[in-house]
């Protein structure tokens, strides 16, 4: 557990940020808030004693002073705004929400209203109006009671984006949230933002969501977010997550997601900015024949720290899981992946596959991998790999016996390891522009080597 | 239910082979611990002062720790007021001389176990410093190897015979406060075996210790130290069973291995205690803290067959600290009933080229619980280190667990890791296969488990192998029936 001081800090701002909420908010959503923040209390900010953070320290989201902001800097330029709009989705275009600090902006979101089976809207409204899916769906998967960075959201639960797919509803065009982090350097506070978000893909239904993250200038944050996701009946759901922040941010993300009978799932989260990155991921298949896919890419330089904490949990018979992450580390940067496959006692017929491999391009850069089995059923193929390494001589040889300069070669085979996971996005405007941003890291790292 | 499943049930109904007690008087401490048990054990022992403020710098570091609860394991809490830290056969004062002299019940024992001391140490050529519950009975084939200068023996007589060469390594590699289970050995422990092989020597045979735990509640904590000078060799065999008792039983131990420049130590192990009847009921805690250390160009093998224990919490561990030293583990566990296993390798990479080797396979039925737990770890300055990681598990039964956690942490780019790590249960493919080629139900099960752990078993010297596959058959003979 971390210092007193330190969660005094925190739970000060709650309490600040409750006495702001006072009527506005319909009493569960009150209720929700209170157990959260009382639970935070009792939790503490975990520390590398727990076996879950062994390897990371998040003593500099403790420590810090963070302050809870709902008023979003520089609305002012929409030029800006609009400038990093394209950076962070570059040409995929659908219906959008924007959050600017964690707070839904009117001006920059297009909520699709045209496009049928698409229910887009901020959740500020939703919990206005009291939506009885977002209530019966919200917070009944991430736990508040378990997991101090989810309580410690759901304290602060006030805005964010709700995505509601109809039965049989094929939404072509991708579904994009994009958090945009606005901090004033001014400030002796650096900003806190808790967005939230809850995607409830309906049965038999089809979409794709992309959310993406960044900054808006080089000011400290710490951004906090949980991401609910229910998956119907036969229901198809594709989420890529792209988080590209400033390397000052401090970033904690929690997503839960559920799998009814034959849905499928699949999330790819690419790790390229932030200067620590925590993601807890679990996925639960909760109904016969789901699967779900969940990959990642770390690419990371200097002292990045990126750490992907995965669960897949098969509760039922005859579901199919595989992971697969990899990470590219250069310089002091540091990757770190936990994978857990669970299989419950009668999940029989079960498939899961899980690997890790890892890049290391410098002597100073760490990966640790910790790639899990729990298994108590006896008819399943489970297994898993993890290997680390640096580049094949062998085949940097060959690219240079073809006349090719050492950067190059070395940028083109980290490209080849890296794109496997970019490879497998269908949406090509989406493959494109990831591409693009591992192009421009990697790029960096070869003008770098050279001078 | 399937015919698997009916055999796994005849297993379970089988009793253990190695149940039964033997009436020998024990000079045994009442149940308890504190400053003045450590002192009781040490005057008893007779030992210099300076082992005597070791234990108690190990047991004053105990009281401060907490019992680990991380292992994949439950178990009722331990009273370690309630365990007696001390028991030795009747009149160790006037302890026997020669094989002549011990305690005949002592030998019928052995001879129960499949162990007939004299005859077996002189056909194998094997020396058998026998421990039967602490202290040291019989040694044999010591004036042989004293020929070649290898001090072999118990522990306690070693601490008197060779007080420097104790001193300079005890500790050395599992300090007293490396953990619980190990700082409660260091300050308690009873006996154990000592063996110093000198430069450039060549153990001629294989080197044994049979341990045995005897007097009802009694824990063992055993110290094993081994160092193997530069540029020696010696294959090291344990192996353990223990009679049938209702109330669970301690044992913690703590095993040394200095493997010095050049010197090789292959330490093999077949545990078989008693695991606790099938409702879970008894059965051996066994929970051991093991770990060498190896200078420049050495290597140490540890290999490992357990199918014993109602708990295991084993991790055998290689610190590979000289350049190009070389550690492997190999290791088959099976577990049945109610068993529980937590069990894994360290290799812990600080020299350069170093390499490591980790096999594991598990086989689980029945109820019990079975994981891997292993740490490959590659220092900053471990240029050109290699590891490859194989954990195999093999389900037999629906309600049987097997679980991996392996933790890989490397620093050096010019390293390669490599894990790899399959659960599944004998596929009916393969079992048609078999019988469709004439083979029973029984060979063919038996047939595919055994090539399962071939790669573990064609480690262990020739008399393991033996004993290994005899306990697997066992065990199998009940699985198929």
């Amino acid at each position: 557990m971390s210092t007193g001081n330190a969660m005094g800090h925190f739970l000060n701002e709650i309490e600040k940020f409750d006495d702001q909420q006072a009527g506005t908010q319909p009493a569960w959503v009150g209720t929700l808030r209170e157990f959260a923040a009382e639970r935070f209390d009792q939790l503490g900010f975990p520390s590398t004693k727990h076996e879950e953070w062994r390897w990371t320290n998040i003593s500099s989201v403790s420590q810090g002073h963070f302050a809870y902001s709902a008023q979003p800097a520089n609305l002012d330029e929409p030029e800006i705004l609009r400038s990093a709009l394209r950076s962070a989705l570059g040409e995929v275009s659908g219906p959008r929400v924007v959050l600017v600090n964690g707070s839904f902006s009117p001006a920059l979101s297009d909520l699709g209203a045209n496009i049928k089976g698409l229910r887009l809207l901020s959740l500020a409204e939703a919990l206005e109006e009291s939506d009885p899916r977002v209530e019966a769906h919200l917070c009944r998967y991430a736990n508040s009671n378990e997991l101090a960075f989810a309580a410690l959201n759901t304290a602060f639960l006030k805005d964010g984006a709700v995505i509601e797919i109809d039965e049989s509803a094929c939404i072509d065009a991708p579904i994009c949230i994009v958090s945009l982090i606005s901090a004033s350097k001014k400030s002796d506070l650096s900003l806190a933002s808790y967005p939230r978000l809850l995607i409830l893909a309906g049965s038999n239904s089809r979409a794709t969501v992309v959310e993406s993250t960044i900054n808006l200038g080089e000011a400290e944050s710490f951004l906090n977010t949980v991401s609910e996701v229910v998956v119907d009946e036969g229901a198809s759901l594709t989420h890529v997550r792209l988080q590209n922040t400033n390397r000052q941010n401090l970033q904690v993300s929690t997503l839960q997601a559920r799998l009814a009978e034959q849905s499928r799932y699949a999330l790819t989260t690419f790790s390229l900015g932030g200067a620590l990155t925590r993601n807890d991921l679990t996925v639960k298949l909760a109904g016969p024949e789901a699967s779900c896919e969940v990959n990642g890419l770390c690419l990371l330089q200097q002292k990045q720290h990126v750490d992907n904490n995965v669960i897949v949990d098969h509760a039922v018979p005859e579901c199919t899981s595989s992971q697969i992450f990899k990470a590219v580390l250069d310089d002091e940067s540091r990757s770190i992946f936990s994978g857990k496959v669970i299989v419950q006692p009668d999940a029989q017929k079960t498939f899961a596959e899980q690997s890790n491999r890892s890049l290391l391009l410098s002597d100073r850069a760490e990966s640790d991998s910790r790639p899990q089995l729990e298994i108590y059923a006896d008819d399943v193929k489970c297994s898993h790999g993890a290997t680390t390494g640096s580049l094949n001589e062998e085949a940097l040889f060959y690219l240079r016996s073809r006349g090719i300069s050492p950067e190059t070669a070395r940028v083109l085979l980290t490209e080849a390891f890296a794109r496997e996971i970019a490879d497998n996005i269908e949406l090509e405007s989406l493959r494109e522009h990831v591409l693009q941003l591992l192009r421009e890291k990697l790029g960096e790292d070869a003008v770098e080597a050279v001078a | 239910m399937s015919d698997e499943n009916r055999a796994l049930q005849e297993l379970a109904d089988s009793d253990y082979k190695y149940g039964f007690v033997s009436d020998i008087e024990a000079d045994t401490l009442p149940p308890g611990l504190n400053e003045e048990t450590v002192a009781f054990i040490s005057a008893k022992k007779e030992e210099p002062a300076w082992l005597l403020d070791w234990r108690m710098k190990a047991y004053r570091h105990w009281l401060k720790m907490e019992e680990p609860t991380w292992a994949h394991v439950g178990y009722p809490p331990i009273d370690y007021q309630g365990v007696s830290y001390y028991s030795a056969p009747k009149s160790p004062e006037d302890g026997p001389k020669s094989l002549d002299e011990v305690d005949p019940e002592l030998l019928a024992t052995y001879e129960k176990l499949g162990i007939p001391l004299h005859e077996r140490a002189a056909l194998a050529g094997i020396a058998v410093d026998a421990v039967f519950d602490s202290v040291s009975v019989a040694t044999t084939f010591k004036d042989e190897l004293s020929k070649k200068g290898i001090i072999f023996g118990s522990f306690s007589d070693s601490v008197k015979e060779h007080p420097d060469l104790i001193r300079k390594y005890l500790g050395s590699v599992v300090p007293q406060g490396d953990n619980f289970f190990a700082a409660l050995n260091s300050a308690v422990f009873s006996d154990g075996s000592f063996c110093y092989i000198p430069k450039g020597v060549r153990c001629p045979m294989e080197l044994s210790t049979y341990f045995r735990i005897n007097a009802a509640t009694v824990g063992q904590f055993e110290r094993t130290l081994l160092v193997a000078d530069e540029d020696a060799y010696v294959s090291y065999l344990e192996g353990c069973t223990a009679p049938m008792r209702d109330e669970n039983q301690l044992h913690a131990a703590v095993v040394e291995l200095v493997a010095l420049d050049g010197a090789q130590i292959k330490y093999s192990t077949v545990q078989n205690w008693y695991p606790g009847n099938k409702d879970g009921v008894g059965g051996i805690y066994n929970f051991v803290t093991k770990r060498g250390k190896c200078m420049n160009r050495a290597k140490i093998s540890w290999t490992q067959v357990e199918t014993g224990s109602a708990i295991t919490w084993k991790y055998p561990s290689c610190i590979l600290q000289g350049d190009d030293s070389v550690g492997e583990f190999y290791s088959v566990a099976m577990t049945a009933n109610h068993q529980q296993a937590d069990t894994g390798s360290k290799m812990i990479h600080i020299g350069k080229n170093t390499k490591s080797h980790i096999i594991s396979k598990g086989i689980s039925s029945g109820k019990s619980e079975q994981a891997y737990r292993g740490l490959v770890k590659i220092q900053r300055g471990a240029t050109g280190a290699r590891n490859y990681s194989q954990c195999d598990s093999l389900l037999l039964g629906d309600q049987c667990g097997a679980h991996t956690f392996p933790y890989i942490e490397v620093k050096n780019p010019s390293s390669v890791v490599e894990h790899e790590a399959s659960t599944s249960k004998i596929s009916e493919d393969q079992l048609f296969y078999c019988q469709q080629r004439g083979l029973s139900q029984e060979d063919s099960v038996s047939m595919i488990v055994n090539g399962f752990c071939k790669e573990v078993l064609k480690e262990l010297p020739m008399e393991f192998a033996v004993e290994a596959q005899a306990l697997l058959g066992v065990s199998l003979e009940g699985a198929v029936g």
